[in-house]
C-alpha cells in the first residue's frame, strides 16, 4: 500500500501555528456572521431577547453572593468585609470562568452537532471553535458591562488599570481555544467527553478561585492551585478591575507562553485528526 | 485550467461498533503515517472497501455522468473530489476551485432573513462578503421573493427556500462542479426560468461530475460516464454506450424507473431531482 499523495490546497491539514492566524483571518467574515447568528439566534423568539445576556449573569450573582456572605457569613479576606465588595470580587471570577466553561462544555459536541459540514461541503471545520469562542466573548463583555455599572454605584470611578484587561484576558482565550480545539476532536470519537467535560468544569468551579482568593488557600495545597490555568487569570481581572493593581508581567509572560502552546497543541491536535471525522460521523 | 487526475485510489471504511471509535486507530495511524490500517490493528473490526482501484482523467469540457446501483459508490467517489474523505492509498490531484453541491440549502438558518441567508450560504460557497453584496440584487430579483425577502426563512415554502438556495448556490461559478441527483428548483412556473439560469450556469463550469440514478438526466447532462460496481468502475466511455451496456444490464428495472420519472426528468433538462 502506498502512502496516498494528495494535492490540493483544501486537503492540507498543516500544524503549523501561523495556520491559526492565517486560517483566522482568512475566515473572518464567515466567523463574525457566524457568530452574530449565534448570539442573535439563541434568543430569537424569546420577548426579552438579548437582555437575558443581562439577566442570567444578574440572577447567578445575587444566588451566589446570597448564599455566600449571607447564609455561609463568608468575608473576603484581604478586604473590607462588605457585602458588596464580596459580591463585586465574586463576579469577576464568576465571569471569566462562564467565558471558559461554556466553550468547554460545548466543545465535544461542536463536531457531532454540525455534522453535515464534515460530511457534506468542504467547511473550515477549526473556526467552529473560534465561533463558540466569539459567541462566549460577547456574553463576558456584556456581563462586564453589567459589573461595570454595578462598580460606578457601588464604588465610584473604576481604576486606569482597567485598560489593561484585554491584555489579562489574552491568555485565558488561548487556553480556551486550544482545550476547545482537543474536545471538540475527542467527542467525535469517544462521545463519553462531553458527560465528562461537564463534571469537570463543575469541579473546576469551585476549585478555581472564584468564590475566595487564593491566600485563603492553606499553603500546602497552593501547589495544587498553581496547576489550575484559570487560577491566575482570575487573580489578575481581580487585581486590575478591583484592586487597582499592575500586572506581575514575569507570571503573565509564563502564563501567555504556556496557554500559546496548548492553544497550538490543541490546533495541532485538532488538524491531525480531523481527516478521521468523516469515518466515524 | 481545471482538471481532475485519479490514480488507483482506494477508500475503505472501518466499521466500528457504537462503544469502539477509531481514535486509537487513528492515533497510530498518524504517528506511522497511515501505513497501519484498522484492521490489521485489530481484526475485530471489519472494513468496507468504498472504492477500489479508481483511474479518472478529467479535463476542462467533460461531464461525467456516475451510475451504478445505490451502494456503488458514487457518493464516495464524488466526496473523494470534493476534499471531504482522504483515499486510503493513490493519488489525487484537483486543479481549480471545486464546489460540492451535494446539499444547496446547507448553512442556510430558518431563524434569518432572506437577505441574511444570501449572505450566509454565499460565505459557505467560500465568497466573500463583497462579492455576495455584489450579487445580492441579482439573486434577490431572480428568486422573486421581493418583501418575503425581509422575512425569516422558517415562514417560507419548502418551494421559497428552494427558490432561494438555488438563486444563491448557482450565482458562483466555480471550476468544478459536483453534484449528487442534480439540483432541485420549486414549482413548474419557476421551472423555466431555473432552467435558463442552471444551463447559463453549468455552461460555465469547467468539468462537472454528476452522481444520479436518472439516465435521463446524465443523458442530457453528460459527454462521459462511468459505471460503478462493487467500488470498482466497470466500464468508461461515451454516455450513451455506458448507459446502453447498464440498461441492457438492469433492464426491466431502469426503464420502468425512467417511464415514471421521465417526464419531469425531460422537462427539467438536468433540474429535477427525483
Amino acid at each position: 500500500m502506498s502512502n496516498p499523495v494528495i494535492s490540493s490546497a483544501a486537503r492540507v491539514h498543516s500544524i503549523d501555528p501561523l495556520l491559526m492566524l492565517v486560517s483566522f483571518w482568512r475566515h473572518r467574515e464567515l466567523i463574525l456572521t457566524l457568530v452574530r447568528r449565534e448570539v442573535i439566534g439563541r434568543y430569537r423568539g424569546s420577548v426579552l431577547g438579548i437582555l437575558w445576556s443581562f439577566f442570567n449573569p444578574l440572577f447567578m450573582l445575587a444566588v451566589y453572593t446570597f448564599v455566600f456572605t449571607v447564609v455561609f457569613q463568608a468575608r473576603w479576606s484581604g478586604g473590607g468585609g462588605t457585602k458588596a465588595e464580596f459580591a463585586m470580587l465574586l463576579f469577576v471570577g464568576l465571569i471569566l470562568f462562564n467565558l471558559f466553561a461554556e466553550c468547554v462544555n460545548r466543545a465535544p459536541s461542536l463536531i457531532l452537532g454540525h455534522a453535515n459540514y464534515v460530511k457534506k461541503v468542504v467547511f473550515p471545520l477549526e473556526i467552529l471553535v473560534p465561533v463558540t469562542l466569539g459567541s462566549a466573548v460577547f456574553h463576558a463583555l456584556v456581563s462586564l458591562a453589567v459589573w461595570l455599572v454595578a462598580y460606578l454605584l457601588l464604588f465610584g470611578l473604576p481604576h486606569a488599570t482597567l485598560l489593561l484587561l484585554p491584555i489579562v484576558l489574552v491568555p485565558l482565550l488561548l487556553l480556551t481555544l486550544g482545550l476547545s480545539w482537543l474536545l471538540a476532536s475527542l467527542g467525535v470519537f469517544l462521545r463519553d467527553v462531553s458527560q465528562v467535560v461537564v463534571i469537570l468544569t463543575t469541579t473546576l468551579m469551585f476549585l478555581s478561585p472564584i468564590f475566595y482568593p487564593v491566600s485563603a488557600i492553606p499553603e500546602g495545597y497552593r501547589g495544587f492551585l498553581a496547576l489550575n490555568p484559570l487560577a491566575p487569570a482570575i487573580e489578575q481581572a481581580r487585581d486590575i478591575l478591583f484592586w487597582g493593581r499592575g500586572i506581575d508581567w514575569g507570571s503573565y509572560g509564563m502564563g501567555l507562553i504556556a496557554s500559546a502552546l496548548i492553544a497550538w497543541l490543541g490546533f495541532a491536535w485538532f488538524q491531525r485528526t480531523r481527516r478521521g471525522f468523516a469515518d466515524v460521523l | 485550467m481545471a482538471s481532475i487526475q485519479l490514480e488507483k485510489v482506494s477508500v475503505s471504511f472501518p466499521v466500528y461498533s457504537a462503544s469502539n471509535r477509531s481514535l486509537k486507530n487513528r492515533l497510530i495511524q498518524s504517528a506511522t503515517g497511515g501505513q497501519i490500517r484498522a484492521d490489521t490493528v485489530s481484526q475485530r473490526i471489519s472494513v468496507v472497501e468504498a472504492l477500489q482501484d479508481i483511474d479518472l482523467d478529467l479535463r476542462s469540457g467533460d461531464r461525467l455522468g456516475l451510475v451504478g446501483h445505490n451502494g456503488a459508490g458514487k457518493t464516495t467517489l464524488l466526496r473523494v473530489l470534493g476534499g471531504i474523505y482522504e483515499p486510503n492509498c493513490g493519488r489525487v490531484s484537483v486543479e481549480g476551485s471545486t464546489v460540492p453541491l451535494f446539499d444547496i440549502a446547507l448553512g442556510m438558518d430558518q431563524e434569518s432573513t432572506g437577505y441574511e441567508n444570501i449572505v450566509l450560504r454565499g460565505l459557505f460557497l467560500g465568497l466573500t462578503r463583497r462579492q455576495i453584496k455584489a450579487r445580492m440584487d441579482e439573486i434577490a430579483e431572480f428568486t422573486e421573493l421581493g418583501d418575503f425577502l425581509n422575512l425569516p426563512i422558517r415562514t417560507y415554502s419548502a418551494g421559497m427556500q428552494m427558490r432561494l438556495a438555488f438563486a444563491v448556490s448557482t450565482s458562483v461559478v466555480p471550476d468544478i462542479l459536483l453534484l449528487d441527483e442534480g439540483i432541485g428548483a420549486g414549482d413548474a412556473a419557476f421551472l423555466d426560468k431555473a432552467r435558463a439560469r442552471l444551463k447559463h450556469f453549468t455552461e460555465q463550469v469547467s468539468i462537472i461530475v454528476l452522481s444520479s440514478h436518472s439516465n435521463d438526466l446524465v443523458r442530457n447532462m453528460c459527454n462521459k460516464a462511468v459505471l460503478m460496481e462493487h467500488g470498482r468502475i466497470a466500464q468508461y466511455g461515451p454516455t450513451e454506450e455506458v448507459l446502453d451496456a447498464y440498461e441492457a444490464k438492469h433492464g426491466t428495472y431502469n426503464k420502468d424507473r425512467s417511464k415514471l420519472g421521465g417526464d419531469e426528468a425531460i422537462a427539467g433538462a438536468g433540474i429535477g431531482r427525483l
